[in-house]
């Protein structure tokens, strides 16, 4: 229980960080980001050795799995902060739960493009319709779904409350994406699974450098996209400020 | 070398979304400002102008 208090007061510490600090946070990851992305495409291309089957093509995986981790990641953050926020009804963990929904979105279409990039010369096909490739799809779905909620729907607390809801049972589907490959026969290959990624040490290190570069490049997008997320809400603020005062002087001229 | 196409494909279609990404994020950030900025400054007007009773 103590674990579980410790763990989400992490998740409401940092949804006390205000928009500046964010802006900031967001510059330092971007430029460690910036230096990962120069530096990580010689250690996928030329460090780590060409697999004998699939050949160059296999160099793919070293930014579709990155994609995925943080397409996990989104939608976990997004879990979370949805549940905080029924429980506490903060506007700031709503701000904190579409962001991340919408940066995770941002990675599941990194993954939905670069695999079938990887599927045709290794499967002659473009796209099958394996338990694990239908979940990661659905998975889509639901956070199109999601963001079409946040922007078609009036900003209101309903709008919130149901998009809570759907972020939740939309996370629930990726720990089935995850072990769809033990569950069911899926054409997928099991890249990491378990404890060990099953990878010569070069490709390993490679993929590895992938994920924290991904990684520092999720951290910059989800805090600049929250940072605008809070300088929208002050926007309405103003408005709604404005209208009041229009108001006012309407009833004071009467 | 097989397949080389494809990858280039893959990365460059990786690189594309993301900076395509970066960049309706910072139009949006703009417009967003800049729509506070004129608020602010409207409601700092308001503020200064004489009051109709007065």
């Amino acid at each position: 229980m103590i674990r579980i208090r410790r763990f989400y007061t992490v998740f409401e510490d940092l949804a006390l960080i205000g928009g500046p600090r964010l802006n900031l946070l967001s510059t330092v990851f971007g430029i460690l980001a910036l230096i990962g992305m120069l530096v990580t495409p010689w250690m996928a291309l030329v460090g780590a050795g060409v697999e004998q089957q699939m050949g160059i093509v296999q160099k793919i995986m070293y930014y579709h799995v990155p994609s995925a981790f943080m397409m996990y990641l989104g939608f976990f953050v997004c879990f979370v902060f949805s549940i905080l926020y029924l429980w506490k009804r903060n506007k700031q963990y709503d701000i904190w739960a579409s962001s991340s929904a919408e940066v995770g979105l941002l990675f599941c279409v990194l993954v939905l493009l670069s695999g079938p990039l990887w599927a045709k010369p290794i499967w002659n096909a473009w796209w099958v319709w394996d338990p694990q490739l239908t979940l990661v799809f659905v998975l889509f779905l639901i956070f199109v779904a999601y963001a079409m909620l946040k922007s078609y729907s009036e900003e209101s607390i309903q709008s919130a409350k149901f998009r809570a809801v759907l972020g939740i049972i939309g996370f629930l589907d990726a720990p089935l994406i995850h072990y769809s490959v033990k569950l069911w026969r899926t054409h997928h290959p099991a890249v990491v699974r378990g404890d060990s990624s099953g990878l010569p040490p070069d490709m390993e290190t490679a993929l590895l450098a992938c994920t924290l570069t991904w990684l520092a490049l999720f951290c910059a997008i989800l805090f600049r996209r929250v940072s605008v997320e809070m300088a929208r809400d002050e926007l309405d603020y103003l408005k709604a400020e404005i209208q009041d005062r229009k108001a006012i002087l309407g009833q004071m001229a009467t | 070398m097989q397949f080389l196409e494809y990858m280039a494909a893959a990365y460059a279609v990786i690189w594309a979304a993301v900076l395509a990404y970066f960049l309706v994020l910072g139009k949006k950030e703009k417009k967003i400002w800049e729509e506070i900025h004129d608020l602010r400054s409207k409601l700092s007007e308001g503020e200064n102008a004489p009051r109709p009773d007065a």
